[in-house]
C-alpha cells in the first residue's frame, strides 16, 4: 500500500466519512424501524385466497444490541386440492375440497443480535399457530466480516417443533421436528458487483404427510397420504448483483438456486430483477422467475392395487412441473429532517403460471393440476 | 465435487479486484441491496415454498406452518 | 420529467476561517435540510474540538493533563486519534498533535527567538508516545501537555459535510472551509469546479479544475513571523521546537480532504526534503520553494 492509501484507510475509519449512512462503529443499525405490509395471494379456478398482515419493528438497545419483533396474521379461505381421480374417460382430474375452508394463522417472532467489532451474533425464536397446527422454533446465527470488510461469512442454525391436530380427526396428534443449517459467504467482487452464495442443509423427522390429502387407488378406493417419516434437503443459492452507472444507476439482480432432497426431487429456481431508479427517489423493479422440479419417487397422480406401497402421495406439490412468473414493483422513498428520517412506500404485483408442461425436459402428465396465482403486496417502512 | 467447488471459490476470490474503501459508494445504494425489503422477500419465499417443493438458501427463521 | 436543479451558495465564518459552500438541489426542502445539517455538523465539531472553548471535549482533556483523571472518548475522537497516530508513524514523529504547547514560544507578538532552555522545557511536554490511551479513554500524563486537532478538524469537517450532503441525495457541490476544499461531485452540466490557488511568489493564481476529490494547502505565506529579518513559518517541528524551513507553500490533491491536509502539513514539516518527499510518494501537488520556484505534479485522474 502506498502512503496515500494507508492514510486514506485510516481516514475512512472516521465516522464522518462513512458512506451511505451516519452509523457509528459497532453496529450497522442506529435507527428504529417500523414496517407494515399487506399482501394478497389468489389462485385461479376459485381456489385458495390468502390475506396477510405483517408488522415488524427493530430497535437499537445501547451501543451494540439490536432487538426485533415480527407479527403476522394470515387469513386463508377457498378450496384446496385433496386428491386426483380418474374420470369416466380414464383421464386424471383433480378433486378440490369444498370452498368453505377458513383458516387463520398467527405468528410471533422475536430476535436479539449483538455486534462485536467484526462479528455479529444473533438469537431468536417464535411461535406460529393455526387451529390445527402449532409450530415453535429457535434460531441462532453468527457472521464474520473480514478482508477489509469485503468478505462476510455467515452461519445460522434453527430448530422447529411442530404439532398437527387435524380437524375432524380429533383423536390424532402428530408431531414433527426440523433442523436447518445455513452457511454462506458474501463477497464484494469489485466496486460494481457483489456475490452471495449460501448452502443450507435441513433434516425433518416425524409426521411429514398431509392429513387432508388422499390418494386414489383404482379398484380399491381411497388411502391417506403417506410420506416417509424423515426428509433430508440440500439447497445452494447464489445471488449476484451488478451496478450499471450509465443506465441511471440501475442494478441487475440474478439468483439461481439448486435444490435436492432424498424424496427424489430436484428443483431449479432462477430469478432475475432489474432495479431501475427513475426520478426523485422512485425505483421501478420488473422481475422474472422460472422454477422447475421433477416428481418425488413415491408420487403418482393415481395408483392401482399393483403399484401402491406403504409410501404414496398424489400431492400436486410433489409432482413434476414448472412455474413461470413475472412481476413489477414500485418503491418511493421520502428522506426527512425531523424525528422520522425516512419513509418508504412499496407496491408490487406478480403473476405466476404453474404448468406441468413447463417442467424442464418435458412432462406428459397432463394439465389436471395446472393453475396460476397472483400476489399483490403494499407496504410502508419507517426509519426514525 | 466438494474439492472442485472449493478450488473454484478460491480461484474466484483471488481474481476479485481490490476495492478501495472509498469506492464502496455504489454498493451501498438501495438498488444494490440483496435484501431491500425483508417483509416482501419473506412473503414471496413463504408463498413459493408452500406451492413448490424447493426451499432454503435465503435464511429466515425456520418456523413451520401447515401451509397447503 | 426531472426538473432542473438550482445552485445554493453559503458564505459564513466557522472554525476561525471564512467558508464558502456551493451545492445544487432540486427543491427548497432539500436546501433547508442541507443548510441545517451543515450548521449542525460545524457547530458540533467546534463544540468538541475548539481550543478556544473552555467546555469543549478537547479543552477538558487538556485541562486534566497531569491531574490523574482520564477522559472518556467517543467513536469520533477515537477515529481522529487513530488517524493522528497514523500520521505520526508515517512522518517519523514529525506530525505530532501534542506539539500545540510549542505555540506559546512562537507567535506574532514575539520579538525575539526563544532560548534553548525555553525550547528544552517545551519539548518535555511534547510527544505522541507519551499519551496514555485506550479505545474508550485518553489521558495526558504531564501537566501542560496539550492535544491540538487544529491540523485535522477543518479538513475532517469538509469531508464530513460532503458525506452528509451525499447521503441526502446531493450529488453536485463544492465545500471550502478556510482554503480546504472537498468536492461533492461535478456540476450538473458535467463540468468540473474551478479552483484557484494563491501563488506566493507572484501575483498570479494557479488555476485548475476538479471533478471530484479534495485540495488542501499548507504554507507560511499568510502566517509567519519576521524576527531579525528571517522568516519563520507557523508550522513548528516538534523534534527541534523550531519552525520548519523549506517549502513556502504546498497544496495536495487527493480523494479525502483530511488526507490532503495531513500530507500538505507533512510536506512542510519535511523542511528541505519536502519536494523530494512529495515526488517520492507520487502525490499530486503544487508547491513553492523558499526562493519562489514552483513545482507541480498532477496525474491524469485529477484532470478528468
Amino acid at each position: 500500500m502506498s502512503l496515500i492509501e494507508r492514510l486514506s484507510l485510516a481516514a475512512l475509519a472516521l465516522p464522518g466519512l462513512l458512506v451511505g449512512g451516519e452509523a457509528q462503529a459497532g453496529r450497522a443499525e442506529e435507527l428504529y424501524h417500523a414496517d407494515f405490509q399487506y399482501a394478497h395471494y389468489e389462485e385461479s379456478k376459485g381456489r385458495m385466497k390468502v390475506d396477510v398482515f405483517e408488522l415488524s419493528a427493530v430497535a437499537p438497545i445501547g451501543d451494540k444490541i439490536t432487538a426485533s419483533v415480527d407479527l403476522v396474521r394470515d387469513t386463508i379461505s377457498g378450496a384446496s386440492p385433496i386428491l386426483n381421480i380418474k374420470n369416466s374417460d380414464g383421464k386424471v382430474e383433480q378433486y378440490l375440497s369444498g370452498a368453505s375452508i377458513f383458516e387463520q394463522r398467527d405468528a410471533l417472532a422475536v430476535g436479539l443480535s449483538y455486534a462485536f467489532d467484526d462479528v455479529n451474533v444473533s438469537f431468536g425464536g417464535g411461535v406460529s399457530g393455526e387451529h390445527d397446527y402449532l409450530s415453535r422454533h429457535l434460531n441462532t446465527g453468527a457472521s464474520w466480516t473480514f478482508n477489509k470488510k469485503l468478505t462476510t461469512l455467515s452461519f445460522t442454525a434453527s430448530v422447529a417443533f411442530d404439532e398437527i391436530t387435524p380437524t375432524g380427526q380429533s383423536d390424532v396428534k402428530n408431531s414433527k421436528t426440523s433442523q436447518k443449517y445455513l452457511m454462506g459467504i458474501t463477497q464484494v467482487i469489485n466496486k460494481n458487483s457483489l456475490l452471495q452464495s449460501n448452502m443450507t442443509f435441513a433434516y425433518h423427522k416425524g409426521y411429514l404427510s398431509d392429513p387432508y390429502k388422499a390418494v386414489y387407488v383404482e379398484g380399491v378406493g381411497l388411502e391417506d397420504d403417506s410420506r416417509p417419516r424423515h426428509k433430508f434437503q440440500w439447497a445452494w443459492l447464489t445471488r449476484y448483483v451488478h451496478y450499471f452507472k450509465t443506465l441511471n444507476k440501475a442494478a441487475l439482480h440474478a439468483d439461481y438456486r439448486l435444490y435436492v432432497d432424498d424424496w427424489g426431487i430436484n428443483g431449479h429456481t432462477l430469478e432475475l430483477s432489474w432495479h431501475q431508479p427513475i426520478a426523485d427517489d422512485w425505483l421501478i423493479i420488473p422481475r422474472f422467475r422460472y422454477y422447475t422440479q421433477n416428481e418425488a419417487n413415491f408420487y403418482q397422480a393415481t395408483f392401482d392395487a399393483m403399484d401402491i406401497g406403504d409410501i404414496h402421495s398424489s400431492d400436486y406439490r410433489l409432482t413434476g412441473f414448472g412455474t413461470l412468473g413475472v412481476g413489477l414493483k414500485l418503491t418511493k422513498s421520502f428522506h426527512m429532517a425531523g424525528y422520522i428520517k425516512e419513509v418508504k412506500l412499496q407496491m408490487a404485483a406478480d403473476y405466476n403460471d404453474r404448468k406441468a408442461s413447463y417442467q424442464i425436459g418435458g412432462n406428459d402428465e397432463g394439465s389436471f393440476d395446472d393453475f396460476s396465482f397472483y400476489m399483490i403486496t403494499a407496504s410502508i417502512n419507517m426509519r426514525f | 465435487m466438494k474439492k472442485i467447488i472449493l478450488t473454484a471459490l478460491v480461484l474466484f476470490l483471488t481474481a476479485c479486484s481490490p476495492v478501495k474503501p472509498w469506492e464502496r459508494g455504489n454498493l451501498a445504494l438501495p438498488q444494490m441491496a440483496l435484501e431491500g425489503d425483508a417483509q416482501e422477500a419473506n412473503f414471496r419465499q413463504h408463498t413459493f415454498f408452500s406451492k413448490e417443493s424447493s426451499s432454503g438458501g435465503y435464511g429466515g427463521h425456520g418456523g413451520g406452518c401447515g401451509c397447503n | 420529467m426531472r426538473e432542473a436543479p438550482y445552485l445554493v451558495k453559503m458564505s459564513f465564518h466557522a472554525m476561525g476561517s471564512p467558508c464558502h459552500i456551493q451545492f445544487y438541489v432540486f427543491k427548497s426542502a432539500q436546501e433547508k435540510h442541507a443548510k441545517s445539517v451543515i450548521k449542525q455538523c460545524l457547530s458540533g465539531l467546534e463544540q468538541r474540538y475548539s481550543r478556544y472553548r473552555k467546555d469543549s471535549l478537547i479543552s477538558l482533556i487538556n485541562q486534566r493533563a497531569g491531574s490523574g483523571k482520564e477522559t472518556a472518548i467517543d467513536a469520533e475522537m477515537l477515529g481522529l486519534l487513530n488517524y493522528a497516530e497514523q500520521c505520526y508513524q508515517e512522518s517519523d514523529g514529525l506530525f505530532d498533535i501534542t506539539s500545540g504547547s510549542l505555540r506559546n514560544l512562537w507567535g506574532v507578538d514575539k520579538q525575539s527567538l526563544p532560548s534553548e532552555q525555553q525550547l528544552a522545557n517545551a519539548r518535555a511536554l511534547i510527544g505522541w508516545q507519551k499519551i496514555e490511551r485506550t479505545t474508550s479513554h485518553v489521558y495526558l500524563p504531564i501537566k501542560g501537555m496539550q492535544l491540538d486537532f487544529g491540523g485535522i478538524v477543518k479538513e475532517y469537517a469538509a469531508d464530513s459535510i460532503a458525506q452528509l450532503l451525499k447521503n441526502r441525495g446531493i450529488e453536485s457541490g463544492i465545500i471550502e472551509l478556510g482554503g480546504d476544499i472537498k468536492i461533492i461531485g461535478s456540476q450538473p452540466n458535467g463540468n468540473a469546479w474551478p479552483i484557484a490557488i494563491r501563488n506566493p511568489s507572484n501575483q498570479n493564481n494557479l488555476q485548475l479544475s476538479l471533478h471530484s476529490g479534495s485540495l488542501a494547502s499548507s504554507g507560511d505565506y499568510e502566517r509567519f513571523q519576521m524576527i531579525d529579518g528571517v522568516r519563520y513559518s507557523h508550522i513548528l517541528n516538534p523534534k527541534t521546537g523550531k519552525p520548519t524551513q523549506g517549502l513556502q507553500a504546498v497544496s495536495i490533491i487527493s480523494e479525502h480532504c483530511v488526507v490532503s491536509g495531513s500530507l500538505a502539513t507533512l510536506a512542510m514539516l519535511k523542511g528541505k526534503q519536502g519536494l523530494a518527499w512529495l515526488k517520492e510518494n507520487k502525490l499530486d501537488f503544487f508547491c513553492c520553494e523558499e526562493d519562489g520556484t514552483t513545482h507541480q505534479h498532477l496525474s491524469t485522474y485529477t484532470l478528468i
